[in-house]
């Protein structure tokens, strides 16, 4: 299987925040994290469009390479996974995050931030899939039970897909085809360089 | 009163003796048995945490029949 991704066609999201609300409820998700949230670009003004972000996979992610522990590893379906356990909650991640994706659950006495939290593409973590610890420190494991991330089986409109890379392209390959125009699959060009976007 | 000052310094470095084998022992008790599960040696860039199961071909299968419902629409 080719490694999957996400991709938002602004063309169709209307902004109902449906895929955020999915997302908190699916992995009770604690209060004040949001692994998935809705942007609106010009907000009010001609030209307004609404994207959905979130952690995007990325092909050579940058939050990997400045983890000073080393708690990321991809999985073999290209999924950017991190060990809560090695976690020290620096930072870092954050910082080197184009898209904002890294959150954490505490603002406490000497900067300290908790574990870091984030988008998993409902695939949990490194351990058992499905068991209780992995729900606790994850969330739900849905790639484990042949289910896509509930944000993208959620959306309305299909604005928001996810899976393998290839079957993605082709969709909104066609979409763009079927519109004539097409205002760029958002976020492509940074998570995936190289993957034409 | 020489004496006197002699016994309280005496006084003084047991109770700082004792204090310190107080800390030394409480320390030692809130020591686990086992060791932590953290790695302790760190190869850069090197993730050395638990392993993930990867997905089976079955799964896969499933992922990809789950995508097609996603085409969904006609624009």
């Amino acid at each position: 299987m080719a490694r999957m991704k996400f991709l938002c066609d602004a063309e169709r999201c209307i902004e109902c925040n449906a895929c955020v609300t999915a997302c908190k409820n699916e992995h009770e998700v604690p209060w004040g994290v949001n692994r998935r949230r809705v942007v609106t670009i010009n907000d009010g003004k001609p030209g307004e469009r609404s994207i959905s972000v979130a952690c995007m996979h990325c092909s050579d992610a940058p939050c990997m390479a400045v983890c000073p522990v080393d708690c990321f590893y991809q999985s073999a379906e290209g999924v950017v996974l991190h060990n809560k356990d090695l976690c020290i909650g620096c930072g870092y991640c954050f910082y080197a995050c184009p898209f904002g994706a890294p959150q954490f659950p505490q603002v406490g006495n000497f900067g300290s931030r908790g574990k870091m939290d984030k988008c998993t593409f409902c695939a949990g973590g490194p351990e058992e899939a499905n068991s209780d610890t992995e729900f606790k420190k994850y969330g739900r494991n849905r790639l484990a039970e042949g289910k896509l991330p509930l944000c993208a089986e959620m959306c309305a409109t299909k604005a928001l897909l996810a899976g393998d890379g290839d079957q993605v392209a082709n969709i909104y390959r066609e979409r763009v085809v079927g519109r004539g125009f097409g205002s760029g699959a958002w976020g492509w060009g940074k998570a995936y360089p190289g993957s034409g976007s | 009163m020489l004496r006197l000052k002699g016994v309280t310094l005496l006084m003084t470095i047991r109770t700082v003796r004792f204090l310190v084998l107080a800390m030394l022992l409480g320390l030692l008790a809130g020591c686990q048995e086992h060791e932590n599960e953290n790695p302790f040696l760190k190869e850069k860039g090197v993730y050395s945490g638990k392993a993930d199961e990867p997905l089976s071909d079955e799964t896969n299968q499933q992922l990809r029949q789950r995508m097609k419902i996603q085409r969904g629409g006609s624009i």
